[in-house]
């Protein structure tokens, strides 16, 4: 008989799913696009519907053939859709908080104030964090320390804009290194029309 | 012989003999974690052949455990696996049959 370990099979599902290096190449171009919009002073939103658009664009021409399509369970798309908004009612409302008190007024509410980017940092590891230990994606924690290292660092070593244009560049060229390596070690596979047999 | 406590171990004769066959309970177990897979999905992950995979689909389907879905898409054809509610019910009732069975053993 067979031994078959649920949890094992689950992680196997999650790392195959994300071992292509699309998520990766998204989050980096998400910070390079915020950090260089910083630096150059000019708004690049108008990119991010393109940037949200490319995983749908890759996964479908570069995964799919090679490993296949998998739809989650109803219950891990809503998990994953309440870190994906969580982060972003955690991260405003802390800056919504911080600027209806006064920063004079109080010890806590003043440090915060100076320690914002390190605050959102800390905040951004948490939820990466997160979810790496949710999908078992463990490069998540690697760009969870990257981003509180950067966010720590911003303003004392240099200003927020480079820290995230550099963090956006380290993850994206993470990203396509993975990708690299997916395409390498999954050659594409064709079914044939006729008989449905698997071709190289 | 018996023992100072009596163990009642499930009959292996209720045991479901078509989860039971190794790729089989692979395939299942797969398909228990995700709402749907695709073929290609199922075969990598599970390390089956074309042939395989196919014939041992067939039994699942022919049991009512899932619920194959043929189309094309890009051109391209494309088969879905599912298990329906026969077949999630099928897997709980044999993964706890063979819960009790080492749990007792254990004992």
């Amino acid at each position: 008989m067979a031994k078959v370990n649920l949890e094992t099979l689950k992680k196997d599902i999650y790392q195959t799913y994300f071992s292509d290096g699309v998520w990766d190449i998204i989050l980096g171009l998400v910070f390079l696009s915020i950090g260089l919009g910083v630096v150059i002073n000019q708004n690049f939103w108008y990119l991010f519907p393109i940037i949200l658009t490319l995983p749908l664009a890759l996964k479908r021409s570069l995964s799919e053939p090679r490993i296949g399509t998998l739809k989650f369970k109803q219950s891990e798309r809503m998990w994953l859709m309440a870190f994906y908004f969580l982060s972003w009612i955690l991260v405003l409302g802390f800056i919504i908080f911080l600027g209806l008190m006064n920063p004079a007024e109080d010890g806590i509410v003043r440090w915060l104030t100076i320690n914002l980017f390190l605050v959102i940092g800390f905040i951004l590891a948490i939820i990466l964090s997160l979810v790496g230990w949710f999908i078992k994606f463990p490069r998540l924690y690697v760009y969870a320390v990257l981003i509180f290292l950067g966010f720590a660092l911003a303003g004392r070593i240099t200003s927020i804009g480079t820290i995230l244009t550099v963090s956006g560049i380290l993850i994206t060229i993470s990203g396509i290194f993975v990708m690299k390596n997916f395409i390498q070690s999954h050659p594409k596979i064709m079914f044939s029309q006729e008989s449905g047999a698997a071709e190289q | 012989m018996n023992s100072d406590r009596d163990i009642q171990l499930p009959n292996l004769e209720d045991v479901d003999k078509v989860i039971h066959e190794s790729a089989r309970l692979i395939i299942m177990s797969y398909l228990f974690l995700v709402e749907s897979a695709d073929f290609l999905f199922i075969m990598q992950q599970s390390g089956l052949t074309f042939g395989n995979l196919s014939s041992h689909m067939k039994k699942l389907e022919e049991a009512g455990y899932i619920e194959v879905q043929k189309e094309f898409v890009d051109r391209r054809p494309r088969t879905t696996l599912k298990l329906t509610s026969s077949g999630r019910k099928a897997f709980k009732v044999y993964r706890d049959q063979m819960r009790s069975l080492f749990d007792q053993t254990d004992a």
